[in-house]
Order: structure tokens, then sequence, then C-alpha cells
């Protein structure tokens, strides 16, 4: 009973021995040692023969990571030097990743103030994704219009978006149609009105739709 | 304390003459000339590339020594009952545990210095200049390998060598994702599962702590007192390890 | 005080997860006496090994308790003193004999400045001194058991625990074995070992212990167990008359046909031989050959169909 008592007495005090340990650690280890460990990883698909199938598995782990790193950063000092680098390995590694995509799409542009970047990630997101691709397409119509000023460019994709599943066609199609008529195509946007019109199924959006193309006429109108 | 002592030649005298090891080692050296050799092909931060896959070499080769000899050693020892001849004379098996352990331990740091020495030599010839807290990070491999042995230890004490293997393996890579337990419990709003998670964080090693490879590579500052901490908390757990296999080993059947 | 005090052992095995435990061992009890060469025997699965690992230490009963010289098993130091020889050899591969016996030798504690001569001593005994130098595993079974003799007879030993000493011997080594036993024996050693020839236990031991089913059958002098054995007369008679056959086995006594043409006739103990004789002399039979008959040590231990000491 006393060896008992004697080995159950030093488990105890090692237990806590190492709890405090543990946390002294805790408080000393800097988080960025973390996300500096994956700087220099190849920034090319050459990594992916190395990974034996487990490029998903590791661009999933590196999502995470990203996500703390995004975390701790924006509660600190607000400067993500690897956040663009860590996007561009996880969309490499896994380019059906689509959250990542939609990171890049939304806050990219402000956190790194460099629009470019942004445009360069939905545009590959755009090439490899079938489904929700009409927010990709949308992000990248309001990149176009806020940050190059490119009416054009924006309608395109808008008009790419509402034509994506599980768009909202309606809402999607108007606004394409007010930004053809932005970059100086108003005909092409009405008939692009009617097409959408022509092709929907559902009464409710086709009333949507109509009611578009009767204020796009009345806007053309009053021009 | 005599027959911790015999024990502990006479396991270093048998992993020395097994010929596995030097197969080991050779795949190790082989390994560890080449990734330094590929870090080359970086362009830049030539230096901290080769060094830090100079440092990732060893620590995995490290856990193949730590994992197969480790779990090799004692299952065998219990399945070919060498056993018998050891514990039916005057010996206790926390003798036996920690004999074997010591024996272990010497094989792996002579196999583990001569790897280092490999790297050393060939990072010195490759003309990368490295500060001399890289020893630091050498230093906290070793303890990461010590950890893994007396884990290895642990496993062996009561199941097959096979399934010890893999626990050991699984072991390895729970302790390097444990950051993420710990990150998981602060971000929960339920106390029972905070509780839950952030005890599992305790349980389980972190072996992330002997970590500081990317810190001394990119000669990031080092808390004052981190590496001193790390190694307590190392030794700390290979004593946790070791009392609980004396525990299980106490009740094991042979 | 005896040497090993066995009580109510109990011991079960579990073979998988979702088995039921079989026991092993139920409730055993037996104590083996100082300074005397005890057999311990059984069929296969009997227990005997289980035992032998319970008294060793190297298994923990589930019920009972073990003593050697008084002290429990559970303690360390019941086991200085006591000498164990596994049935089959298990040597580090990688040491030589002498390394071997080295190693023995400091687990045992001995002082280092008479390791060597008690080494020496135990190959001379052994008859092994010309493969000192030989690594254990170029040996062959035969001379590693006399290896494995050899670590249990180094230091001072007051007991040794011998699990089938002679298997895989050839009979020069069974002869050198037995003649070892009877040198220790008048050493004051006390020598507890099983197996499962026999004869080795009716030419050296003078106690035996019998394990049938995890129980304990007998436990006692073997000249004891002997004595229960006498089973009437034997009477040898030429085969020829097959009338007087007859009436022999009419009065209830066996007979046997011979390959030899002869007859053999067990008078079995309750009947009176003389009558039988006197059947005999009267068809002017003469017995070839007339002896008490005992039973076989075998017969005595597992009996014609069931098994089980008397």
């Amino acid at each position: 009973m006393k060896r008992k008592l004697i080995w159950a007495g030093l488990f105890l005090l090692i237990a806590f021995a190492i709890y405090r340990t543990q946390s002294d650690l805790m408080k000393k280890t800097d988080p960025e040692w973390k996300t500096e460990s994956f700087s220099y990883l190849p920034g090319n698909e050459r990594i992916k023969d190395y990974l034996f199938g487990y490029e998903t598995t590791l661009s999933h782990y590196l999502w995470i990571r990203t996500v703390i790193y995004f975390g701790d950063h924006y509660k600190k000092d607000k400067k993500y030097t690897w956040i663009v680098s860590m996007i561009d390995m996880i969309t490499k590694l896994n380019p059906y990743f689509y959250p990542a995509y939609e990171f890049a799409g939304l806050l990219l542009p402000d956190i790194t103030d460099n629009p470019g970047l942004s445009r360069i990630f939905l545009e590959r997101g755009l090439t490899h994704l079938k489904s929700g691709q009409w927010k990709l397409s949308f992000y990248l119509g309001m990149l176009y219009y806020q940050s190059y000023n490119d009416t054009y460019k924006a309608a395109f994709y808008f008009d790419l978006a509402s034509r994506a599943p599980g768009a909202h066609r309606d809402k999607l199609a108007g606004l394409a149609a007010v930004f053809y008529r932005k970059a100086g195509l108003e005909d092409y946007g009405l008939s692009y009105l009617r097409m959408m019109y022509e092709i929907s199924d559902n009464p409710e959006v086709k009333r949507h739709i109509l009611e578009k193309i009767d204020k796009f006429v009345h806007d053309d109108k009053i021009r | 304390m005599r027959a911790i002592f015999y024990i502990a030649q006479n396991t270093f005298r048998e992993t020395i003459r097994n010929k596995i090891l030097y197969n080991i080692l050779l795949v190790a050296g082989i390994a560890l000339v080449l990734s330094i050799s590929f870090g080359d092909l970086s362009v830049f931060s030539r230096a901290q590339v080769m060094a830090d896959f100079g440092l990732a070499t060893m620590s995995l080769t490290g856990l193949l020594l730590a994992v197969f000899i480790g779990v090799g050693m004692l299952g065998m020892e219990i399945s070919t009952k060498t056993i018998y001849g050891i514990l039916t004379k005057p010996v206790t098996r926390n003798s036996f545990i920690f004999g074997k352990f010591l024996g272990l331990l010497a094989t792996l740091l002579l196999n583990f210095l001569l790897i280092a020495a490999v790297f050393f030599v060939t990072i010195w010839i490759l003309g990368v200049k490295q500060e001399f807290e890289i020893i630091y990070a050498v230093l906290l491999l070793v303890i990461e390998m010590v950890v893994i042995v007396a884990a290895a230890i642990f496993f062996s004490s009561f199941t097959t060598p096979t399934l010890a293997a893999i626990f050991t393996l699984g072991f390895y890579v729970a302790g390097h994702l444990n950051d993420l337990v710990n990150i998981g419990a602060e971000q929960q709003s339920d106390a029972v599962w905070r509780t839950i998670l952030k005890l599992l964080f305790f349980i389980l090693p972190n072996l992330e702590n002997f970590n500081i490879r990317t810190a001394v590579v990119y000669n990031l500052p080092v808390p004052p007192g981190f590496v001193c901490s790390a190694v307590i908390y190392g030794l700390l757990y290979t004593a946790m390890l070791l009392l609980l296999s004396i525990v299980f080993f106490s009740r094991k059947d042979l | 005080m005896n040497c090993i005090e066995i009580t109510g052992l109990s011991k079960s095995y579990q073979k998988d997860f979702w088995s039921k435990r079989i026991a092993a061992l139920s409730d055993v009890s037996f104590s083996i006496e100082k300074n005397r060469i005890t057999g311990f025997v059984g069929p296969n699965g009997a227990g005997k090994t289980t035992t032998i690992k319970a008294v060793t230490g190297l298994i923990r009963a589930d019920r009972g308790s073990v003593k050697v010289n008084g002290i429990d098993i559970k303690n360390v130091a019941a086991r200085r003193g006591v000498a164990y020889m596994s049935e089959q050899p298990y040597f580090y591969g990688h040491l030589t004999v002498r390394e071997s016996l080295e190693f023995a030798s400091n687990l045992l504690s001995l002082p280092h400045n008479k390791i060597n001569s008690e080494i020496n001593r135990a190959l001379d005994i052994v008859e092994l001194s010309h493969k000192s130098k030989s690594k254990v595993k170029e040996m062959s079974k035969g001379m590693q058991q006399r290896l494995n003799m050899a670590q249990a007879i180094l230091g001072k030993r007051e007991l040794m625990i011998l699990d089938e000493p002679m298997s895989g011997m050839d009979p020069p080594g069974r002869r050198l074995f037995r003649n070892l036993f009877r040198q220790l024996e008048s050493e004051g050693i006390t020598i507890f070992f099983s197996t499962h020839v026999l004869e080795d236990i009716e030419s050296v031991c003078s106690d035996i212990v019998v394990l049938s089913k995890g129980k304990l059958s007998y436990c006692g002098s073997v000249n004891e167990l002997l004595k229960k054995g006498l089973a009437g007369t034997e009477i040898t008679i030429s085969g020829e008359n097959q009338g007087l056959n007859k009436m022999i086995e009419g009065l209830g006594c066996k007979v046997i046909y011979e390959k030899d043409g002869t007859v053999t006739v067990i008078v079995p103990q309750d009947k009176d031989r003389r009558e039988i004789l006197r059947l005999m002399s009267d068809t002017n039979i003469f017995p070839l050959r007339v002896e008490n008959r005992t039973e076989s040590m075998e017969e005595l231990l597992y009996g014609n169909s069931t098994g089980g000491a008397a």
C-alpha cells in the first residue's frame, strides 16, 4: 500500500511539473515560427510529386494554419506577410478548394492593397470550379469595377455569374445589364435581359426580369 | 543498479551488432546529403533551406530509429523470451525497463551523433554558414528522440510490437498537431468541451516544443530560457512515460 | 520451513477478447521440501508451466500465494538463491557462451573477482569449456540446453527450478544431467523439475507432484506412489492349453497372448494366486515365470483411460 502511494505521488508530481513547464513554454512560443516554416515550400506543382496523394490533406491543413495566421495578425498588427504564399500553395495543391478562392476574392484586395493578386486567384478558381462559380464571377466583376473601373469586364463577369447554377439570376441579370449600359452597350444589355427572360423557367424569376426589362427601357427613354 | 547497467550494456551491444541499424544509418546518411544538396535548388535563402532540410531529415531519421529499434528491442525480448533469463533472477521489472531504456538511448545517441556529424560536415563542405544556435535545434531534436524512445517502450510494455510501432508513429503525429487541440479548446464556447480539450492538450505530448528549426534557421529570436524549459519538459514527459511503462509492465504476464 | 509453499494457487487465461476465461490452475496447494529432488509431472495442458511461471514470478496468479524460502514471490528477494532453467534455451544470439554467462553472473551480482572462476566451473560441469568462445546461435539445441544448465548452476543456489531440463538432449546428455542432479542434491540443493519422461522421475526423484487439468492429483514420495501400484501377480506360461486359459479368464484373471507364443496371466491383487497356480499344476502346466506385478509409473499417473494418479 505504501509503495502504491509513493508511485501515485510520484505520478502526480511529474504530471504537475509537466503542466507547469508546458504552460511556461506556451507563453514563450512565437506563432510566427509555425508560418515561417511553410515559407520555403517550393511554389510550383513539383511538390505534388512528393506527397503521394496527400496533397488535398496538406491543403486542408495549410488552410487551417492560414485561418489561424490571419486571425492572429488581425488581432495583433494587421500585417499578413505570408498570406498570399499560403493561399497560392493551397490552391495549387488543391485547385478545388473553394474557401481559399472566396477568401482571396473578398479579403485580399483590402489586406494586400494589390487587387491583381485577388484577380489571379479568382480566375484560377473559375478555371477549376464548376459549382459555386457564380460567386467567384461576381467577386471578379466587383473587383474589375471597384479596382480597375472596367465596366465592360464587370458586366462580362456579372453576366457569367447570372448564368451559373445556383445564382440569383434575376438580380445578377439586372446588375449585368446596368453595367453593360455603363460600358456603352445598351442594346446588348437589353438583348441580354430578353435572352435571360426566355431561358428562365421559374415564373417568379421571369417576372422579376420582366420588371428589370421595363425599368431598363424606361431608363433608356429618360436618357 | 548493477543490473540496470548490465542490461543497458547488453542492449547497447545487441543493437550495435544488429545489421538493420547500419542499413538505416546508411539510408539516413544518403538522404541527409541529398536533402541538403536539394536545398541548393532553392536559389534564394539557400543556407536556410539547406540547414532546415538537413534538420528535418535528422528529425525523421531519429523518429525511424526510435520507433524501429525501440519497439523492436523490447517486443523481441518478450517474443523470443530472452527476458526469462533476466526476470527469473533477482532483477526487478523496474530495473529491466530502466536498463532497456538506457541501452536504447545510448545506441540512438551514438547513431544520432553520427548523423549530426554527417550534417555538419555536409553543410561545411557546401559552404553554408550557420549560427551557433543551430546546436540548440539539434539538442532539442535529441530530446524529442528521447521522448519517442520512451513512448516506444511504453507502448511495447502492454501491446504487440506491430501495434506499438503504429501507436508510436501516431504519438509522433499527434504530438506535432497538438497545438491545434489547444486552439480548438480556446475557440470552444461550451465549458465542458473546453475542459476536455485542454486536458487532452496537456496529456498529449507537445512535440512542437522541440521544434525551433525555423527560428534558428531564419535567425528569429528564441526567448530566453525556452531551450532550457523545453529540455525539462522533454525529460519530465520521458519520466512520466517510463513510470507508466513500469506500471503496465509489472502487471504483464510473460 | 519448506523451500516452496504454494497455497490456493489459481490462474486463468483469456484466449481472445470475446472468449471466456479458461482456468489453467484451480486452487493448487503443495509444498516442496528442502534438500530433495522433486519431479513435477502431468499431461499436456495440466498447468505445469503455469505453476513454474508463478513460482518464478513470470506471471501473477489470480488468487493464492507462492512463497520461496518463506518470502512471497512478489518480493524480488525471493528470487535470490533461486536458479531457473527454461524448457527451451532462450539466449541472446549476438552473445558468445562466455558473454552469456558473464551477463547472467552480473545479474546475479556475483563478485567481479569470482565471475571467471564460476564460469569456468559451470562450463566444466556441463562439458562445454571447449565452446566458450562460440556464438550461442551457432550451437545445437542440446548444447544450448547445457548452456542453459550452466547459467542455472552459477553462484550459490539453494533451489533450482527446471522446466523440462532434459528436453532435446541425447542419452549421454540425459545421463550427465541425472548425475548432476544427484551431485547437486548431495550438496544440499533443492531441485524441482518438470518432465514428461517418467524414467527420469523414477531414477532421480525422491518426491513427485502430479497435476491434472489444473488441479493437484498427487503430492508425496515416489516410493509411496509406487507401493500403491502393487497390482497382483504376473505368471508366464506356454500358450498350449486353450481350455485352461478360458478357465483362468473365468476366474477373473486377465490373459494376454504374447507374440512369442507365451501367455501372461495377470492375477489381480484380490485373488489368491495359489488357486491359479494349483489349477495350472492340475493340468500339468508349469509356469515359466512368477513375479509380483507393479503398475508402471505411467499407468499409475495416467491410468488406463481417464488418467489421474492413484
